[in-house]
């Protein structure tokens, strides 16, 4: 009796997961559909799910609309800012987790700019760029960039070195090592799949970020945020090309986010929750 | 030894130096710069350099219909998206307690919405919100129910961009509540069982509890997110229609960078970054008074 109560609660359960996941998909799968549509099948009032596959928007965007410079622009921000967080970030982790360098303060002084509001500085943050006449150049984005993915790497990175025991250093630094040395050489390697999984969630923090893109981007360089949503606002009608920057963009972070999976609770609340 | 002990001493320090000095130049300075601003009058295009000007800013604050009504926006867009979506979260993880592979596997494409582009998750709903070729219009008339004009009525268009979030951040909740539902020591839920307590009586008085500080942290974090939303609404109205979805980050944002008048711009951030800041505290004394945070 109790048995197959507990097997009808069971299959209830995972009804209702598939129904979610169902619900949660179906956005992402219907603009994959749109995005191979031509613009009859996009106008006509009754959504269709069968269509014959168009790659006309594809050839729009990255042909004739030049969305291939944003992907490259949004590439080299990424990459450079994850490079810079997570290299500065992991060192600053190591020191505050490994020696208590700055003690509690320092650790939540970092924790709490990682939640703080962008919004609160783009003023300021936009006239010193005037001022430092690096409006619209990679270096503003980059800078921008790297402030807001290094909290989130020192943070992440505490985490990782946690579990490296101390006793592995320790001895490093009994046999002669510097601590620059023991920390390339010997916990560098031992953390790798920290430091992967963090580079990946700056890589994708710095690929979706909006505002300081928007406020210090222009005419030379364009990430595809910004791109996206000019031409959302100025081409109210063109679905089917939206449709496929959309796709596009996601591409990359979808396979990331598999990628990371494992890790992504942490990340996303600072490590609050392992 | 010592000479050793403070080299040491001072590598490590070198090494927490480039990250500090890079936050404290780059995220403490524009604070400084705006604080500065709040007491001057300076619209960046007029070529002229800030005016110090008292208290205006603050007195144009308070006199702003503007400020309060994207005041009141906000507040109305956090008060019925967080606790919505901290339910149904709630909800799923109780219904979803157990794990196998098969809810594992659910779990990882759960994930998938809170990590895709802001903006790219506004330019879905936009097109799915579209009244002429829109999909939830639709099925909406195919239950017989005519769909509004979403974004383009002021009445449905903050409830169009709440269920958007409801729907790219409930599963944000729920896998931290999972999380925090795996971590339970499994003694307890063995020992209740021995005592005979029924399943209403395991939640209210052993599941909850436990959960609670993971519930602080879902909270904490999707008050911040949402109190500071700007990417899908900039997207999906621009703070229209009849500025009925213009929240306060929006509106800070058009002061600043489209009428380029940076001393009450800086006024208004200060006002996002000050809320935040209490109601951050707030929570995490509440969190330190249970424990775990």
């Amino acid at each position: 009796m109790r048995n197959s109560k507990e097997t009808i609660s069971e299959v209830l359960s995972n009804i209702l997961l598939i129904l979610i996941v169902i619900f949660v998909l179906f956005p992402f799968i219907w603009i994959f559909l749109t995005s191979f549509k031509d613009r009859f099948e996009i106008a006509s009032a009754i959504p269709r799910f069968l269509f014959k596959p168009t790659f006309e928007n594809y050839k729009q965007i990255f042909l004739v609309d030049g969305f291939l410079q944003f992907f490259k622009d949004s590439i080299i921000i990424a990459v450079i800012s994850t490079s810079f967080a997570v290299f500065f970030g992991s060192m600053a982790a190591f020191s505050i987790t490994k020696y208590r360098v700055g003690g509690n303060f320092l650790s939540f002084w970092i924790l709490s700019m990682r939640m703080f509001p962008p919004i609160a500085i783009i003023i300021p943050v936009y006239i010193l760029m005037i001022r430092l006449n690096l409006l619209d150049t990679y270096a503003a984005v980059v800078i921008m960039h790297t402030l807001v993915n290094m909290p989130f790497a020192v943070w992440l990175m505490n985490g990782f070195y946690q579990e490296v025991p101390t006793e592995i250093h320790e001895s490093a630094m009994i046999d002669g090592c510097s601590v620059f040395r023991s920390f390339f050489t010997i916990i560098f390697p031992v953390v790798k799949p920290g430091i992967i999984a963090t580079s990946i969630f700056c890589l994708i923090t710095s690929w979706n970020e909006f505002l300081f893109s928007l406020i210090l981007s222009g005419r030379r360089i364009t990430t595809l945020p910004v791109a996206t949503a000019f031409y959302v606002t100025d081409r109210d009608i063109l679905w089917g090309p939206m449709a496929a920057v959309g796709v596009t963009a996601m591409v990359p972070i979808i396979i990331f986010t598999i990628l990371i999976q494992k890790h992504l609770v942490r990340g996303l609340t600072y490590g609050a929750v392992k | 030894m010592s000479l050793a002990v403070s080299n040491q001493k001072r590598a490590v320090i070198l090494m927490v130096f480039p990250a500090v000095i890079f936050l404290l130049a780059i995220g403490i300075y524009p604070l400084l710069h705006s604080f500065y601003l709040l007491f001057n009058d300076w619209i960046l295009t007029s070529g002229m350099p800030p005016r110090f000007n008292n208290f205006a800013n603050f007195v144009q604050l308070i006199k702003d219909d503007r400020f309060y009504s994207s005041l009141l926006t906000t507040i109305r867009f956090t008060a019925t998206a967080v606790p919505i979506e901290l339910g149904l979260g709630l909800l799923l993880t109780l219904a979803v307690a157990k794990d196998t592979p098969f809810k594992k596997t659910c779990r990882s494409i759960l994930l998938i919405p809170m990590m895709i582009t802001p903006v790219v998750v506004g330019l879905m709903w936009k097109y799915m919100y579209n009244p002429s070729n829109g999909i939830i219009n639709y099925m909406l008339s195919k239950i017989g129910i005519e769909g509004p004009i979403w974004l383009g009525e002021p009445k449905p268009a903050l409830p169009a961009i709440i269920i958007m979030d409801i729907w790219q951040w409930t599963p944000f909740v729920f896998l931290i509540l999972s999380a925090g539902m795996t971590s339970l020591p499994k003694e307890v839920f063995e020992a209740s069982k021995v005592d005979g307590t029924n399943k209403f009586q395991n939640f209210r008085y052993i599941t909850l509890p436990l959960l609670v500080p993971f519930i602080l942290v879902a909270l904490l974090m999707r008050f911040i997110d949402t109190f500071k939303i700007f990417d899908t609404i900039f997207v999906m109205t621009k703070g229209g229609p009849a500025n009925a979805t213009e929240v306060l980050s929006l509106y800070t944002y058009k002061v600043g960078l489209n009428f380029f008048d940076m001393g009450y711009a800086a006024t208004l951030s200060y006002v996002i970054l000050i809320i935040i800041t209490v109601c951050t505290q707030q929570f995490i004394k509440l969190g330190k008074n249970n424990a775990e945070f």
